[in-house]
């Protein structure tokens, strides 16, 4: 039996055009968490909505394969229509529900809390859910796994490549300034 | 970025990957969408979205505000869809009869047709990718429209 782990995307693409399962699978297994975290980055949508997106983004691959003009950017192509089907649905969510609901807390739920190994990460995590959308965005495409180039993010994320850097120093900062300030409040 | 800038990238990393964990949704129901791939017509793409291609503060407010309007098109036969609290509704154009399978990735399918103008109403659609399948009746044409969450 042969392996595919290390094949191509553009590869893989190829295969999976002639019908091979293995292939698409292979793809699965590359980028879904690739895929999850730019719909994560839309925190306001429900978690089921946001597995929608998830699921909608293979079928639009799966039916659209033999037209993918680049297939060694499969990434950017996943991230680029995950990000587009959440932008339509938080536009039907923005015209159905109250603002007052969308203004919901940061999640500082305990079990999650319970999950992270030390106190630090803990307040970590609730920190970083207190950054606002973009910067949410900015970090989840900066630790994405394939990495994104700079030119992808700011396709994405509709920002100038310049003002990546000082969004990134913007978003650290206020992460450190939130620690410091929870440890003072322990202290 | 400093090494402190490094440092608290890989504690991200870390503390995102624990907390993603938890939701990330189960492959295979990705790898299954592979499917679909099968459906024997021709793919009609989403041209015009209400949601998208119309900034919020212009839509006209009234009996219709929570419908939204797709439209999806192959260059030859165009569907019109309509997604309201009254649930589906559907028009071929140009007009042509035709037979819709409405297919929601996990649910069962529901199968229809059009009255002679190429109308079509469906009273309850889940939320969740969509795609409908119009195959005209005299068999001139097959088309499905691009997989779209609803």
């Amino acid at each position: 039996m042969t392996t595919v782990t290390s094949t191509a995307d553009a590869d893989l693409v190829a295969l999976a055009i002639q019908s091979d399962q293995r292939a698409w699978n292979e793809l699965v297994q590359r980028y879904t968490r690739l895929v999850w975290h730019v719909v994560l980055g839309f925190h306001q949508l429900d978690v089921a909505t946001q597995a929608d997106v998830h699921q909608t983004t293979w079928l639009r691959l799966a039916e659209q394969l033999d037209r993918i003009k680049n297939p060694d950017r499969l990434g950017t192509w996943l991230a680029t229509t995950a990000r587009r089907e959440c932008i339509r649905l938080l536009a039907q969510h923005d015209r159905e529900t109250p603002l007052a609901e969308i203004d919901r807390p940061p999640n500082d739920d305990p079990l999650d809390r319970h999950l992270l190994d030390s106190e630090r990460d803990a307040d970590l995590w609730v920190a970083f859910q207190k950054l606002d959308e973009r910067g949410q965005a900015l970090i989840r495409l900066l630790l994405a796994d394939p990495p994104f180039s700079y030119d992808d993010i700011a396709e994405l994320l509709d920002m100038k490549r310049g003002s990546i850097g000082p969004t990134r120093q913007r978003c650290l900062d206020a992460l450190r300034a939130e620690l410091n300030r929870t440890t003072k409040d322990l202290s | 970025m400093t090494d402190d800038d490094e440092q608290m990238m890989s504690d991200l990393l870390r503390v995102l990957d624990t907390v993603d964990a938890t939701t990330l949704p189960d492959v295979s129901a990705a790898q299954a969408a592979f499917a679909w791939r099968d459906m024997d017509a021709e793919l009609a793409q989403l041209v015009f979205d209400s949601e998208h291609d119309v900034p919020a503060d212009v839509v006209v407010r009234g009996e219709d505000e929570a419908a939204r309007q797709l439209t999806f098109t192959t260059g030859d036969v165009t569907i019109d869809i309509e997604i309201g609290p009254d649930g589906l509704m559907g028009q071929i154009i140009p007009p042509h009869p035709a037979s819709i399978e409405l297919h929601q990735s996990g649910r069962e399918s529901v199968h229809l047709e059009t009255d002679r103008f190429g109308v079509f109403s469906v009273s309850t659609v889940a939320a969740g990718p969509t795609t409908i399948v119009a195959r005209a009746l005299d068999e001139s044409w097959s088309i499905r429209t691009a997989w779209t969450a609803t």
